[in-house]
């Protein structure tokens, strides 16, 4: 097993304690009293990063999904609607997933013939078609007033637990997926297609797992996160859930393990302080009180340039080039 | 082993082959030369699959292989090395050859090929953990040989492997090919270095203009008066 010796070794060097350091400051941080709207806050962010990390295995992979949301949005009803029919717990989560994982096997049967932009729209397209038929199909899903999700756990402590488990498994799951075989295809089938098909790569096939795998993760944190904010209606499906993986993973870094960790991570210190320094931003002007969302937005997008611009790899390629610049 | 029966392939309207008939027996090393443009590559990729025959038939070890996906063929025991050292190179020397093994049977015996490769190209060895795009064209060209011989092919198809390289190196890699040959590998040898070709090759086809012109023995084309005009400068 090359994966457990790259494991033993790695435990050797300093770069695999950073992680585990991070892990342990995210197992201790609700013992220290701290409030439970900053709890939530975090457990929101472990979501983006789990959520971004499945859209990165699809771009890891050379294809994009401009309509993630769907994946996510299928896991979350699929969940609500089972455990609210058969008052079974949690098994609605694997449900989902796997509800969500055919979804992506049709999406990525017309998607892997595509490219660039066709892709983006098909992807697009799909995500909202589900938003009318969440609405269509009101007797299954409440329509456009969505449905109350029933609880799985007591508490948000718990639910911040629960997110950070699902967080670690998950991206460690992929994290495993990228250093296999499968995915030494992804990389060939991103770097040169045509070439990755001429050395005999089932293109199709692992094109096609990649949106499966994608899809299913995508679904399974969907359907946690539905009960975590325990109500869902056809929003699931915004524009908004599709385009957040996709900025996350440009700005910590598309491909990389670590990039949706650093953006997810980096955004929401981004909007976490945009909170804070509200109150003192709203006296200079009441044009800006009003509008301050829309400041908040914009602020983001500025921010999301001038990232493009002077790391179009994102934060994370950078990092690593700038950390060796310095050690040598 | 291979045969190619009057094939005709093109890109969308515009047809490329006509009537392409080729032979590659067991254990031989066989060229298709010809000028640029003639359709050389096109021929390459209609027996890879990559393209799809128009017209004819293709067979391969006695089945029919024109029609079925690449991967398939690869895993049939046909490996392509192409045209331009088409590697990966932001992945290592040691990942490229990996993905050289697909097939079921290529994965079980890969430690094996890998020991065999460094013997043919101990320079790889050397270079197993660097990044491909950080070898010279030289050892970019033998990486994609090396990456093409671990499918464990029966036939290997090289797209001009002397195209950009120094003469030293064109020689280095045609010694290559020749023990490669010598250790069973069939080889079809597309090129347009003529001379070097039907030096180690036993046969030889000329392509020109999506046609196959003229076929025989090295001696032969190399005795023909429209080879020594028109490609020995004779």
């Amino acid at each position: 097993m090359n994966i457990l010796s790259d494991l033993r070794k790695g435990l050797k060097t300093p770069k695999i304690y950073l992680p585990i350091l991070l892990l342990l400051v995210c197992l201790l941080i609700p013992l220290f009293g701290i409030s439970p709207y900053f709890i939530h806050v975090l457990a929101v962010t472990f979501f983006y990063i789990s959520y971004s990390s499945s859209w990165n295995l699809l771009a890891y992979s050379g294809q994009a999904s401009f309509g993630h949301a769907a994946f996510l949005g299928i896991g979350g009803y699929v969940t609500t609607i089972f455990t609210i029919q058969t008052s079974i717990p949690w098994l609605g989560l694997l449900l989902g997933a796997l509800v969500s994982a055919f979804a992506g096997i049709l999406v990525g049967l017309t998607c892997v013939r595509l490219r660039e932009w066709f892709l983006a729209l098909v992807t697009l397209g799909f995500s909202i078609i589900m938003v009318a038929l969440t609405i269509e199909l009101h007797w299954l899903t409440g329509g456009v007033y969505g449905l109350a999700v029933p609880s799985l756990l007591p508490s948000v402590n718990h639910y911040y637990y629960g997110m950070l488990a699902l967080t670690v498994f998950l991206v460690f799951i992929i994290y495993l997926i990228t250093k296999s075989k499968i995915g030494l295809a992804f990389v060939a089938i991103r770097e040169n297609e045509s070439e990755a098909k001429a050395t005999g790569i089932d293109v199709t096939k692992y094109k096609l797992l990649a949106f499966t795998m994608s899809a299913f993760f995508a679904g399974l944190i969907g359907a946690f996160y539905a009960h975590f904010i325990s109500y869902i209606n056809y929003q699931i499906f915004h524009l908004d859930y599709s385009f957040w993986p996709i900025i996350i993973s440009v700005i910590g870094g598309i491909a990389t393990i670590e990039g949706p960790i650093i953006g997810s991570s980096l955004m929401f210190c981004i909007i976490e302080f945009l909170r804070v320094i509200r109150p003192l931003v709203e006296t200079i002007d009441p044009v800006i009180k009003l509008n301050y969302p829309k400041i908040q937005v914009l602020l983001m997008g500025i921010i999301l340039v001038v990232v493009v611009i002077k790391m179009p790899k994102g934060i994370s390629p950078w990092l690593r080039k700038y950390l060796i610049s310095i050690s040598k | 082993m291979l045969d190619i029966d009057s094939v005709g392939a093109s890109y969308g309207n515009v047809q490329i082959l006509w009537n392409v008939s080729l032979s590659v027996k067991k254990g031989e090393i066989v060229t298709v030369l010809g000028p640029n443009g003639a359709g050389k590559t096109t021929l390459v990729k209609t027996i890879l699959g990559l393209l799809h025959a128009s017209s004819g038939s293709i067979e391969f070890l006695g089945k029919r292989i024109d029609g079925l996906p690449t991967y398939r063929i690869v895993d049939m025991g046909i490996a392509l090395v192409p045209e331009g050292r088409e590697i990966f190179p932001r992945m290592t020397v040691h990942e490229n050859l990996l993905l050289g093994a697909q097939s079921k049977e290529a994965k079980k015996t890969k430690d094996d090929s890998l020991e065999r490769i460094f013997q043919i190209f101990p320079v790889l060895k050397e270079r197993r953990k660097q990044l491909a795009q950080t070898l010279s064209g030289g050892e970019q060209q033998m990486l994609a040989i090396a990456r093409g011989l671990m499918s464990k092919p029966k036939l290997l198809i090289m797209d001009e492997p002397s195209l950009g390289l120094a003469p030293i190196l064109v020689q280095k890699i045609f010694k290559a090919m020749q023990e490669i040959n010598e250790k069973g590998v069939t080889i079809l040898l597309v090129e347009q270095n003529v001379h070097r070709a039907l030096e180690i090759a036993s046969r030889g086809y000329i392509i020109e203009a999506g046609k196959m012109v003229l076929a025989g023995e090295w001696d032969e084309l190399l005795a023909n008066e429209h080879v020594k005009k028109a490609y020995l400068g004779l």
